[in-house]
C-alpha cells in the first residue's frame, strides 16, 4: 500500500515535471556556463579630452577615460575594481596618420591584506602619505589595488611609475568618511610622475555622463519632443539614467608640449586589452602558461560612435578594430541609418541625405580649421586642437552634452547643404548651416548636467556616491 | 572640405554595409515595424552603458516592467526582444516550464516583427541550448555569423552546440576564434571545459580561475563559474576546496542547483549518506530530473533504504513513460538509468538514438555500457574505446571501460582504467555499481 501511495503522490508531483519535460527544462545535464559576453571591467564607457591654458607655457591636456558603466555604489562586499587581468590604454596620434605615437598603459594588481576575511575593509579607512602627500597605504582597507603607469613613445618607455594606489571605493559614512573625509582619502591618490609634469589618478568616481537611455532606447524617444514623435506621448522632462551610479576613471593631466609634435591637433582613443589563450598545450609534456598575446576587446574615441554610427551587427567588429583600418566603417558615416530614422520618427524634421561629409569631418577627419590635422588619414578618434579652447566636437569637456550635440549633428546642424534639397546631402561641415534651425538644433534628450558637482581641479571627475547613501 | 572621394577605402577589410531593404516600405503600418527593427539595430546592445530597465530591479520586477511595455507598445520590436532575453535567463535560472513557453512565444513575436535580427536569434539559440536542441542552436548561431562573423555571442552559442553534438574539433576552432576576439568569462569558462574533456585538469582549473578574475556584472554568472570550479576540485578529491567554492557561489546567488548537487556529492565522498540523501531530496523537489532522481535512488540503496530507493526509481520510470508518451526526445540520462536499474535493452535503444544525434564521448560511453549490460561485450568494446578518445578524466567512463575491457579478456587495460578512476570523482564508487548483472 505504501508503495502505491508513494507512486501516486509522485505522479501528482510530477504534473509540473511533465510540463518541465515538455518545455524541455532540465531534460539532461548539458554543461551550463555563462552565455552573454558582457565584460564591464573591460568596457570603455567614456573618453574626455580638453586643454587648459591653451597657447601658454602652462598649457596642459587633461585626459579622462572611464570603465565599468553604471556601478551601483552599494555593491559590497565585492566592490568594483579595475581588472588585474586587463591592460588599460589611452592612445595619442599626434601627426594624423591614424597610428598611436604615444600610449599610456595601466596595469592593476590587487592585494588582499588579510585573506582570512572576505571584507573589503576591516576598520575605518585612513591614509598614510609620503612627503609629497601621496598615499602609500590605506590602513583599514583590506582589498587594496595598486597600479603601474607607463608612457611609451615609438616603442620606448619614456616615463613610468609603479606602486601607485587606487583610493578605496566610497563604501559609506562609517568606512570612508569617519576618521578621514572621503575627499581627503581620494586626494591622496593623486600622483605626480617626477619631473615629467604628468599627474595621474585612477579610481572610483561618480558617473557623470548625462543621458536618458530609458527614452532613447525606446524608439529614439526624446521626452521633451514626445508630442512630435510618430508614437506621441505627453511631453515631459528627461530622466538622467546615470544619476545614482558610479564608474571607474583614469585621469591624466599632461603638459601639452609632451603630447604635441608638429601639429597642434592630437587624436585620442582608449582601449582595453585582455590576454588571449590557447585551449590546449602542446604534446611535449611541458605545461604552457596558456596565456597568449593581448587582444583588444574594447575601443572608444568619440562618444556614442558604437551606438549612433556603427550598426549593431558591427559592434564586436568595431571593438576589435584599429583606427588605421577605419576606412571599413566609412559608409556607415556617409549614410547613417539614424539620419533616416529621425525624419521618420519625428515627422516634419528635414534631415540631409547622403553623402554626409559633415559627419565624415566630425567623426573621421576632424573639422577643417578647427581640429583637423594637416595630414589626416581618416579614422575615428576624439580630436583636440590644443591651441584653442576646447568643447565638443573639438575635444570633449566633462560638461559637454554630447548626446544633444550628436543628435543635432545627425539632424544636420553642421551640414553644408540645403533643407530645400536634402537629397543632395552635405558637401562638408559648416558653422553656418541652413539646417541650423528649429527643430533640428533643438533636438534633445532633455538631460544635461550631473547629480554630483564636478571638481574645479585635478582630477575633475566628481567624487563617487557612497554606498551607504544610495 | 573633405570629400568622401579622397578617402582611401583600400585599407582594411571592408565592412559590407547592410542594404536597407526598407526604404521602399517607409509607408503605412509595415513601416512602423521595420523602423522598430532598425532603431534597435542602431541603438540596442549598447556596450557603453547598459540599457533599461534599471539594474536595481529584481528579475521578477524587470520582467513585469517589460511585460507592461509590450502591452503598451505591441509593435515595438525592442520591447519583445528585451522581454524575450530576460525570460530566457529567468527560465534557465528557475527551470520553470511556464517561463520557457512564454520565452519562446515572446521571441517568436519579436522574430515576426524583425526576422533575422541578431539579438533575437541569439536569445532563441540560448533557449534551444537549454532545451538541448543543439542542432537548432548551431543553425541559429550560423545565421547570425553569416551576417556578422565578429559576433561574440553567436560564437558562444555555436561552441556550446558543437561540444554537445560531439564536434570537439569544430568546437575548439570556434572557441579559439572567441578567445582571440573576446577572452572574457564566457570564453574562459568554455576553455576550461574543453581542457577538462581532454583530460587537462590543471589547465581547466587555471582557465576557470581566469574566468572568475575576468568577472561579470551578473551574480548568477559568477555563482555558476564558482560552482564549476567547485566541481573540478571535487572531481580531484579536494573536498574542502570544493566546498569553499560552493560557499562562494552561494554568496553570489543563493539556491543554485549545481551547488546542492555538488554538496550532496561531497557528502557521498565522505560517506555521510544521510546528509547526501537530504541534499538530493531537496534538489529533486526543485529539479526532478532523471539524473538527480537516479542519484537519489542510488544513494538510498547505498544507505540500505531500499524501499525509498524504489520510490525514487519508480519516479524516474514515471518520468520516462510520460516523456515517451509525450513524444519527447529521450536522452542519455534515461539510458543510464535504464542500463543499471531498469531495462538494459531499452537503455540501448535510447542510447542509440542519442548517439546518432550527438556522438559525444558520454554518448559513446553509455552505448558501450548498455551493450555490455545486455551481454554484447564484443560490440561494446569499440564504444568503450571511443568514450576514452579525448582522454576525459571521468570515473564513470573509466569504470565502464574497465568492465568491458576485463570482459574482453584485457585485464591489463581494465586495471589501468580502474587505477585512473580511483583518483577521480570520489563520490562515484560510493553509489555506482559496475557489475555485469544484478
Amino acid at each position: 500500500m505504501k508503495r502505491l501511495r508513494t507512486v501516486w503522490v509522485a505522479l501528482v508531483a510530477l504534473a509540473a515535471l511533465v510540463l518541465a519535460m515538455v518545455g524541455g527544462a532540465g531534460a539532461s545535464s548539458h554543461r551550463e556556463a555563462p552565455m552573454i559576453s558582457e565584460d564591464p571591467v573591460a568596457d570603455n564607457t567614456d573618453l574626455y579630452a580638453w586643454v587648459r591654458n591653451p597657447g601658454t607655457a602652462q598649457s596642459t591636456v587633461v585626459l579622462v577615460a572611464n570603465w565599468i558603466p553604471l556601478e551601483e555604489p552599494a555593491s559590497g562586499p565585492n566592490f568594483w575594481k579595475f581588472g588585474d587581468d586587463a591592460l588599460y590604454t589611452i592612445h595619442i596620434d599626434n601627426d594624423g596618420d591614424a597610428r598611436q605615437d604615444i600610449t599610456y598603459y595601466f596595469r592593476f594588481q590587487t592585494q588582499v591584506k588579510d585573506p582570512n576575511t572576505f571584507l573589503y575593509n576591516n576598520n575605518v579607512i585612513t591614509v598614510e602619505t609620503n612627503g609629497a602627500g601621496e598615499a602609500v597605504n590605506y590602513p583599514g582597507l583590506n582589498v587594496q589595488q595598486s597600479y603601474t603607469m607607463s608612457e611609451v613613445r615609438d616603442g620606448n618607455r619614456t616615463a613610468t611609475r609603479s606602486s601607485m594606489l587606487t583610493p578605496p571605493v566610497n563604501v559609506g559614512t562609517r568606512s570612508t568618511n569617519t576618521a578621514t573625509p572621503y575627499a581627503t582619502l581620494a586626494q591622496a591618490a593623486e600622483y605626480s610622475l617626477g619631473n615629467t609634469g604628468i599627474k595621474v589618478f585612477a579610481g572610483q568616481r561618480d558617473e557623470a555622463f548625462p543621458v536618458d537611455l530609458g527614452s532613447i532606447f525606446d524608439l529614439l524617444g526624446l521626452r521633451p519632443f514626445n508630442d512630435a514623435h510618430l508614437i506621441p506621448l505627453p511631453v515631459e522632462a528627461g530622466v538622467n539614467t546615470t544619476d545614482g551610479y558610479n564608474v571607474h576613471s583614469i585621469v591624466l593631466e599632461i603638459p601639452t608640449s609632451r603630447l604635441v609634435d608638429k601639429d597642434e591637433v592630437i587624436g585620442v582613443w582608449s582601449t582595453t586589452e585582455r590576454r588571449t589563450n590557447r585551449i590546449y598545450s602542446n604534446n611535449s609534456g611541458e605545461r604552457l602558461s596558456h596565456n597568449g598575446p593581448w587582444v583588444q576587446v574594447s575601443r572608444l574615441g568619440m562618444p556614442l560612435v558604437n551606438e549612433v554610427i556603427i550598426p549593431l551587427g558591427f559592434k564586436d567588429r568595431f571593438n576589435a578594430s584599429h583606427p588605421v583600418n577605419d576606412a571599413q566603417f566609412l559608409d556607415f558615416v556617409v549614410d547613417p541609418e539614424l539620419g533616416e530614422l529621425i525624419p521618420f520618427l519625428y515627422p516634419g524634421v528635414v534631415v540631409p541625405g547622403e553623402p554626409r561629409n559633415d559627419l565624415v569631418a566630425i567623426f573621421l577627419t576632424g573639422i577643417p580649421g578647427i581640429n583637423q590635422p594637416a595630414n589626416v588619414r581618416p579614422s575615428e578618434q576624439l580630436r583636440l586642437n590644443t591651441s584653442t579652447e576646447s568643447g565638443f566636437p573639438n575635444g570633449r569637456l566633462l560638461t559637454d552634452d554630447v548626446v544633444d550635440v550628436e543628435i543635432q549633428a545627425v539632424a544636420g546642424i553642421f551640414c553644408d547643404g540645403s533643407p530645400s534639397a536634402p537629397d543632395e546631402g552635405c558637401a562638408g561641415p559648416t558653422f553656418t548651416s541652413e539646417y541650423n534651425m528649429p527643430p533640428n538644433n533643438a533636438l534633445s534628450d532633455g538631460v544635461s548636467g550631473n547629480d554630483m558637482p564636478f571638481l574645479s581641479d585635478f582630477p575633475y571627475m566628481p567624487l563617487p556616491l557612497s554606498g551607504y547613501d544610495s | 572640405m573633405t570629400r568622401v572621394e579622397q578617402i582611401d577605402r583600400t585599407e582594411g577589410e571592408k565592412a559590407v554595409k547592410p542594404s536597407p531593404p526598407w526604404r521602399a516600405a517607409l509607408t503605412g503600418v509595415a513601416a512602423l515595424v521595420v523602423v522598430a527593427f532598425l532603431v534597435v539595430r542602431v541603438l540596442a546592445g549598447n556596450p557603453e552603458v547598459a540599457g533599461p530597465p534599471p539594474l536595481t530591479l529584481t528579475p521578477g520586477e524587470q520582467i513585469a516592467s517589460l511585460e507592461q511595455r509590450v502591452q503598451a507598445q505591441p509593435e515595438n520590436f525592442a520591447a519583445w526582444q528585451e522581454l524575450g532575453a530576460a525570460l530566457v535567463q529567468e527560465a534557465i535560472q528557475s527551470g520553470n516550464p511556464v517561463v520557457y513557453t512564454r520565452a519562446e512565444g515572446v521571441l517568436l513575436e519579436g522574430a515576426t516583427l524583425a526576422p533575422n535580427h541578431p539579438a533575437i536569434l541569439i536569445s532563441q539559440g540560448v533557449l534551444a541550448l537549454a532545451r538541448h536542441e543543439f542542432g537548432k542552436a548551431a543553425e541559429l548561431a550560423a545565421t547570425v555569423r553569416a551576417a556578422d562573423p565578429f559576433n561574440a555571442d553567436a560564437l558562444v552559442v555555436l561552441i556550446d552546440a558543437q561540444v554537445e553534438l560531439g564536434q570537439y574539433e569544430e568546437a575548439a576552432a570556434s572557441l579559439q576564434q572567441l578567445l582571440d576576439l573576446r577572452p572574457a568569462l564566457p570564453a574562459l569558462a568554455r576553455t576550461s571545459y574543453l581542457r577538462e574533456l581532454n583530460g587537462d585538469l590543471p589547465g581547466a582549473e587555471q582557465a576557470l580561475i581566469q574566468a572568475i578574475t575576468a568577472g561579470s556584472r551578473s551574480g548568477y554568472d559568477l555563482a555558476v563559474t564558482h560552482s564549476l570550479l567547485g566541481d573540478l576540485y571535487l572531481k580531484q578529491g579536494e573536498l574542502d576546496r570544493a566546498e569553499e567554492r560552493y560557499s562562494q557561489a552561494e554568496e553570489f546567488f543563493a539556491g543554485l542547483g549545481a551547488v546542492t548537487l555538488g554538496r550532496a556529492r561531497i557528502a557521498l565522498a565522505q560517506g555521510e549518506l544521510a546528509s547526501a540523501v537530504e541534499s538530493l531530496a531537496t534538489l529533486t523537489e526543485r529539479l526532478p530530473t532523471p539524473e538527480n532522481l537516479t542519484l537519489l535512488g542510488e544513494t538510498l540503496i547505498a544507505a540500505s533504504r531500499v524501499a525509498e530507493a524504489e520510490d525514487a526509481f519508480a519516479t524516474v520510470e514515471v518520468v520516462e513513460e510520460l516523456q515517451l508518451d509525450a513524444g519527447i526526445v529521450v536522452d542519455l540520462e534515461l539510458a543510464r538509468y535504464e542500463a543499471d536499474h531498469g531495462d538494459p535493452a531499452r537503455a540501448l535503444s535510447l542510447a542509440e538514438a542519442a548517439y546518432a544525434e550527438r556522438p559525444t564521448v558520454f554518448a559513446a560511453g553509455v552505448m558501450g555500457w548498455s551493450l555490455y549490460r545486455i551481454g554484447e561485450t564484443e560490440a561494446a568494446l569499440p564504444y568503450a574505446e571511443e568514450s576514452l578518445r579525448l582522454g576525459t578524466l571521468d570515473a564513470e567512463l573509466r569504470l565502464w571501460a574497465a568492465e568491458i575491457f576485463a570482459a574482453s579478456g584485457n585485464d591489463l587495460a581494465a586495471e589501468e582504467q580502474r587505477q585512473i578512476a580511483a583518483g577521480l570523482d570520489p563520490w562515484v564508487a560510493v553509489v555506482k555499481t559496475f557489475a555485469a548483472a544484478e
